[in-house]
C-alpha cells in the first residue's frame, strides 16, 4: 500500500515537473518567435536610400549636410529603415565625420545601415578614423593613429583626462607650447557648456562627441566638438529669449561674441565660459574657428555670421592648428 | 602654500562635482577652504602657486576662489591670499578680478 502510494505521489511530482517544463517551452518560443519576427521585419523592410552629398564637410556645405540630416531624421521618426550611401563622396572632412558618427548613434538602433566612400584615399580616411568604433559591424578596422573619436555619454560630463590627453596629442604633434592653455581651456568650457545647457530641463543629459584629426600633408590639426542639444540661442533665459525673436541672426551671433548673452542660470557668476572661448578663439594660434548653432554658421575669426536656411537643432564648433615651422616633419 | 599641480591636479575640471571630476567645488572645500582656515588661525598668509596646470576654466576659478571671497570677505581673502604664476600671469589678474567680484545671486 505504501509503495502504490509513493508510485503515485512520485508519478505526480514528474506530471508537474512536465507540465512546468511545457509552461517554459511556449514562453521561450513565444519570446524566440518575437525576435524572429522583429529580426524579419526589420530585415524585409525597405531601407530608404539617402545618397550623401559629394562635398561631405559641415563646416564647408553646411546647408547640404544639414538637409541630408534632415532626410534621415524624418525617415527614423516614421519608423523607416536607412541606408546612408557614402558610395560616391569626392572630398570628405574630418567634421563630418564626427557629425556623421553623432548622427547615427543619435538614432534608434537597427534603422540605420551604410558604407564607406568608394575612393580608395577617402576610404582609408574613414575607416581609420574611429566611426567603426560607435557602430555595429562585423569586424572593428583598427583606428589611425593620427586622430581619435571621442563620445561622452552623460554619465562622464565633463572630462578633464580627455581634455589633458587632447591637449598633448595636439602639443606632440603641433609642438607649439602656447595651445596648451588655449585648447585645454577651451575643451573644459565646451564639455562644461554641454552639460549645464545643452539640454533646458536638466544639467547633464546631452551627450558630446570630439574628434581630432592631424593632417600630415597640410601639417593642420583638425578638432570637432559637437551635441545635439537645443543650441545656443534657444538656451538663453525664456525671458530674455523672447527679447532675441526680434533680433536677427547677425545681431545674435554679435551678442554671443561680445559675450552679452547671460547664463540661463541667473547668477552673475556664469556664463563667463563663452566669453572665455571667444577669447580664446580669437587668438592667433588657431587658424579658423567656426561656430554652428541653431540657424548661425559663425566664423569667430572674421566675425561673419551666415544664416543657414535648415536650422540646426545642437552646436557645434570646429577650430584648427596648424604647424607652420618648415624644420618639422 | 598650495601648488594646484601637483597638491591637487594639473588638469582641474569645471565648477560642480556633479559636473565631473576635479571641480571647483572639491578643490575649494577638500583643500583650499581648510588651508586657508589653517592660514587664518595662525595669522599666516596662503600661497597658491598656479603653475605647470594645462589651464583652469573660468568656472573652476569662480567656484574656488570666488566662493572664497564669499565666505571670508574680499579684504580678509587679500590679505591673507598670495598668488603666484610664472608661466601665465595673466590667471592672476583674472583671481583678483574674482576676489574682488563674487557671485552675487539674483
Amino acid at each position: 500500500m505504501k509503495r502504490l502510494k509513493k508510485k503515485a505521489s512520485k508519478e505526480k511530482l514528474q506530471r508537474r515537473r512536465l507540465r512546468k517544463l511545457k509552461k517554459r517551452k511556449r514562453i521561450l518560443s513565444k519570446k524566440k518567435n518575437k525576435l524572429v519576427l522583429w529580426k524579419q521585419k526589420i530585415s524585409g523592410r525597405r531601407y530608404r536610400t539617402c545618397v550623401a552629398p559629394p562635398n561631405f564637410s559641415f563646416i564647408n556645405n553646411t546647408e547640404n549636410l544639414l538637409h541630408f540630416a534632415g532626410k534621415i531624421a524624418t525617415n527614423i521618426q516614421g519608423n523607416k529603415p536607412v541606408k546612408i550611401d557614402l558610395d560616391n563622396i569626392s572630398h570628405l572632412t574630418p567634421d563630418a565625420i564626427a557629425f556623421l558618427c553623432a548622427l547615427v548613434n543619435k538614432s534608434k538602433r537597427g534603422l540605420i545601415k551604410g558604407n564607406a566612400p568608394k575612393n580608395s584615399f577617402l576610404q582609408q580616411k574613414f575607416v581609420a578614423s574611429g566611426f567603426y568604433d560607435y557602430v555595429k559591424t562585423f569586424k572593428k578596422p583598427p583606428v589611425a593613429k593620427n586622430n581619435k573619436m571621442h563620445h561622452n555619454k552623460s554619465l562622464k560630463k565633463v572630462d578633464p583626462l580627455i581634455a589633458k590627453e587632447c591637449t598633448l596629442f595636439a602639443l606632440g604633434l603641433v609642438k607649439k607650447n602656447e595651445i596648451k592653455k588655449a585648447l585645454y581651456e577651451i575643451l573644459i568650457e565646451l564639455m562644461a557648456n554641454t552639460n549645464n545647457h545643452a539640454n533646458l530641463s536638466q544639467s547633464g543629459m546631452c551627450d558630446w562627441w570630439l574628434y581630432y584629426y592631424y593632417d600630415s600633408a597640410t601639417r593642420t590639426m583638425h578638432f570637432t566638438f559637437l551635441d545635439f542639444g537645443v543650441g545656443v540661442f534657444r538656451s538663453k533665459k525664456f525671458k530674455k529669449f523672447l527679447g532675441m525673436l526680434n533680433k536677427t541672426t547677425e545681431e545674435k551671433a554679435c551678442d554671443l561674441l561680445e559675450g552679452k548673452i547671460e547664463s540661463r542660470t541667473g547668477l552673475s557668476c556664469r556664463g563667463k565660459g563663452f566669453s572665455c572661448i571667444v577669447e580664446n578663439a580669437g587668438k592667433n594660434l588657431f587658424n579658423k574657428f567656426v561656430i554652428v548653432t541653431n540657424d548661425a554658421l559663425i566664423d569667430v575669426k572674421t566675425r561673419n555670421t551666415k544664416t543657414l536656411n535648415q536650422e540646426f537643432n545642437g552646436t557645434f564648433f570646429y577650430w584648427e592648428i596648424k604647424n607652420d615651422d618648415q624644420n618639422l616633419i | 602654500m598650495i601648488k594646484i599641480s601637483s597638491d591637487y591636479t594639473d588638469s582641474p575640471g569645471a565648477r560642480y562635482r556633479a559636473d565631473g571630476p576635479f571641480s571647483g567645488e572639491d578643490f575649494y572645500e577638500s583643500l583650499l577652504k581648510p588651508k586657508f582656515e589653517e592660514c587664518l588661525k595662525n595669522k599666516d598668509q596662503l600661497l597658491i602657486n598656479f603653475d605647470d596646470c594645462f589651464g583652469f576654466a573660468s568656472s573652476f576659478l569662480d567656484e574656488s576662489f570666488g566662493r572664497l571671497s564669499t565666505d571670508f570677505g574680499m579684504k580678509t581673502v587679500k590679505k591673507h591670499l598670495v598668488l603666484v604664476s610664472v608661466q601665465d600671469p595673466l590667471i592672476i589678474e583674472q583671481v583678483i578680478k574674482i576676489i574682488e567680484n563674487p557671485r552675487r545671486e539674483k
